[in-house]
């Protein structure tokens, strides 16, 4: 799932719902959408939960921080989000989200944290969990007592309330429902049916003895109440494993890439060696290989076109923020069916000429540089198809590429298809590795 | 040995628009220029006196001009002058008298060889029958292409009646463009010249992008986009080439070289641009290949593995890329706004 946070490339990415980053929203002002859309949520009413509600906000009161960062020598922020107590050192946890953007250009961007009672200071990051968006900051000078953190806690059913710094109008509690873990999510989540909005990413998602569940970290933008929480258990070992990981500033960015090849490699061996297939019009297409996968497919039901068209499209939502234009860790594929009773083969060679296919391939030229790519005639399982594959660099992280695969039938006279696959932030080797994969799975089976 | 020059007395576009011809049996011909009926050249300017100016021209042909002490004198080679000491006319033979422009040739003069007249080369039936050739082909192929692009079989009608129509008026208005041409030129404004001359060209261009193509996808040849554009190229060259004789008095090795030039650059500056571009976006993939129906394929394709094994190269290519890129820093509007 991405965070919109800095508004994302969700949007182009084709994912059909908006996604609200809830935490580090890229200055309100750039979303005022966000402020009205969370005006509009409606707040679960209980009256008698209240009380509880008030016992736990002033228990986490004094251990939430707010994390404000900074563009250069500017006093006006740039994003906020927010954070909590974890050791009595003044050791804080947020999202990786909030603070991505100070460790990856250090030398233009600052973060300060402020606490509900006022006081400020200088936050520095000490270790970094891309994966599953965390991040373990030192605030200078600030050491409150910490929160209990209730690993592998979240029981469906169970009431569960979320702190942080929304929007900016101070320390906020919002109370709803713990749904347990999220089933078909590759990374790990918690599904906390309550409100959480810009700002409030980082903050503690607690049970109702005040315990730490889950982290704060993302919203529907275009759903109500459905939000999720980095489960705890994550961030116990990444508190565990602080010391080793301990984050070279000046080689963060080495750091970053190596946390998003684990991931792709991580997502690809979740796939396993061989992908599940489903026969469209004769053909055996690679279809839905994992629970968290998400596939699609849709149809034009009464087609009026001598050319009639059907597409499958699968996600893996397992893109990671990084920044603006630049969530590497994705995996997708579509599929383009084609087919026709009436037409002769060669206008509908023509047609399959024509097809578009799902080409989304966007990427900023800022992050990345340009496709390299090889086209050829390829035998496939039984039928010839023309095939393009293509990688792309990361202009500023080393050792990961952009796969892209293009797959378009020569076979059939009367059907065929196109189909696309992108995998984003994996090593060449992998990468490709998939690709014969992908490839492997088409068969002509009539 | 005898004397002999012409006076051409020229407009202002350096037409001539009297010519007199002096010849004298001795050493020297002469003649005078004036408003005079008494001059040998009578010239209807204000500017220039009775009795203006006289020419000398000798057996060897060289020209000398006299101003015969008139208040605006002669100018020769840029140089105005008065009375007295005579001119020697250089290579062009043009001076000025008053606001006219007269011009001196002798028999010192090279003449050009005659130029063939290539406009008379075809018969006017073999030309007819060109145009007749040209014309079907066009529609033939414009039809198929109509008929290859619409899938619905109610629109077609429509949409060859409309391309053709739209078709006929650009090459209508085309060919009327060279035909005002070849008429100022020439006084003719062959009409059928120019309209074989289109529709032969546009017939080949057709014809040579349609074959290729499938060409290109029944043999898997994965020619280069650029293939395409220089063949058009090539075919427009010619075409415009063959509209310039028509149209103009300049040689056909200079319309050649400019029927090429034109189309050169523009393609050039197109193709360029177009290539930047996609060298620079990271969402530009290689142009797929044209789809040919199975019938037509000609050439199995390579097994998987051998295409696998092909693929390895692409990481030191994408890193080039990368390289490349780096360079030169992208400007803040490559950092799209779009959400």
């Amino acid at each position: 799932m991405s965070r919109a946070g800095p508004p994302g490339r969700a949007v182009v990415r084709g994912i059909a719902v908006l996604l609200l980053s809830v935490t580090c929203s890229a200055a309100q002002t750039r979303l005022p959408t966000d402020e009205t859309d969370a005006v509009s949520q409606p707040v679960p009413s209980a009256a008698s939960a209240s009380i509880t509600a008030r016992l736990i906000l002033d228990r986490v009161r004094p251990s939430v921080i707010q994390i404000k960062g900074f563009f250069g020598t500017n006093t006006a922020e740039a994003f906020h989000g927010s954070g909590f107590a974890v050791t009595d050192r003044g050791v804080f946890i947020t999202n990786w989200h909030v603070v991505s953007d100070v460790v990856l250009y250090p030398e233009k961007y600052r973060l300060e944290y402020r606490t509900a009672a006022g006081k400020t200071g200088r936050v520095s990051v000490r270790t970094i969990d891309i994966r599953h968006d965390l991040a373990l900051v030192d605030a200078e000078g600030f050491a409150p007592p910490p929160l209990r953190l209730r690993p592998n806690a979240a029981i469906g059913g169970e009431r569960a309330y979320s702190v942080g710094f929304p929007l900016d109008v101070g320390l906020t509690i919002t109370e709803g429902i713990s749904n347990g873990r999220v089933e078909d999510s590759f990374e790990p989540r918690v599904h906390y049916s309550g409100a959480l909005n810009a700002g409030m990413s980082g903050g503690p998602g607690l049970d109702g003895a005040g315990h730490v569940i889950g982290v704060n970290v993302a919203g529907y933008r275009a759903s109500q109440l459905v939000s999720f929480l980095v489960p705890a258990e994550h961030a116990v070992r990444l508190l565990a494993d602080a010391k080793k990981l301990a984050l070279d500033v000046k080689k963060a960015r080495d750091e970053v890439a190596r946390q998003v090849r684990a991931h792709s490699d991580a997502l690809l061996a979740a796939l396993g060696p061989k992908l599940p297939t489903q026969n469209h019009h004769g053909y055996e297409l690679p279809s839905k290989p994992a629970a968290f996968v998400e596939c699609r497919a849709a149809g034009d039901p009464a087609p009026d076109k001598p050319i009639s068209v059907e597409r499958v499209a699968c996600d893996a939502k397992s893109a990671i923020y990084l920044g603006r234009n630049l969530q590497p860790g994705g995996l997708s594929f579509q599929h383009e069916l084609l087919s026709t009773r009436t037409l002769d083969p060669w206008r509908f060679a023509h047609g399959m000429q024509a097809a578009k296919g799902s080409d989304d391939v966007f990427a900023s030229p800022r992050h990345l540089a340009p496709f390299a790519c090889k086209q050829k005639n390829v035998e496939l399982g039984g039928f010839t198809a023309n095939t393009t594959i293509c990688l792309r660099a990361y202009r500023k992280l080393d050792g990961i590429y952009d796969l892209y695969v293009r797959v378009v039938s020569r076979n059939g006279s009367r059907q065929g298809f196109l189909s696309s696959l992108i995998v984003t932030g994996v090593t060449p080797e992998r990468g490709l590795a998939f690709a014969q994969t992908y490839l492997d799975a088409m068969q002509w089976k009539p | 040995m005898e004397a002999v020059m012409v006076v051409e007395v020229l407009s202002g576009h350096h037409r001539v628009r009297a010519r007199h011809r002096f010849a004298a049996a001795g050493e020297v011909a002469c003649c005078t220029v004036g408003r005079s009926v008494a001059c040998d050249v009578v010239l209807d300017d204000p500017y220039v006196a009775a009795v203006h100016a006289r020419i000398t021209v000798d057996a060897e042909g060289h020209v000398t001009v006299t101003d015969l002490e008139s208040v605006n004198g002669i100018e020769v080679g840029g140089l105005r002058r008065h009375g007295g000491e005579p001119a020697e006319l250089d290579g062009g033979g043009v001076f000025r008298v008053g606001r006219s422009r007269l011009r001196v040739r002798t028999a010192r003069e090279a003449v050009a060889p005659e130029r063939a007249d290539r406009s008379e080369r075809w018969s006017r039936g073999a030309e007819r029958n060109a145009l007749a050739v040209g014309v079907v082909v066009s529609i033939a192929v414009t039809a198929f292409q109509v008929w290859t692009t619409t899938t619905q079989p109610r629109e077609l009608s429509t949409a060859l009646v409309t391309t053709l129509l739209a078709l006929l008026g650009l090459a209508g208005l085309w060919i009327a463009l060279w035909a005002l041409a070849s008429r100022v030129a020439f006084g003719e404004s062959r009409w059928l010249r120019h309209a074989t001359i289109v529709a032969l060209a546009y017939a080949a261009s057709t014809v040579m992008g349609g074959f290729l193509s499938v060409v290109n996808g029944s043999l898997g040849l994965h020619l280069p986009s650029a293939v395409e554009p220089v063949l058009f190229g090539i075919t427009v060259a010619v075409a415009l080439s063959a509209h310039l004789v028509n149209a103009s008095p300049m040689r056909a090795r200079f319309a050649l070289a400019l029927g090429v030039t034109i189309p050169a650059v523009i393609i050039a500056a197109v193709m360029w641009t177009q290539a930047r571009g996609q060298n620079r976006s990271p969402s530009y993939v290689a142009d797929r290949d044209h789809v040919v129906p199975p019938a037509l394929v000609m050439r199995r394709g390579v097994s998987l593995e051998r295409f696998t094994t092909e693929v390895t190269d692409l990481r030191p290519r994408a890193d080039a890329k990368r390289a490349f890129v780096e360079r030169e820093d992208p400007s803040p509007d490559d950092e799209d706004e779009t959400d």
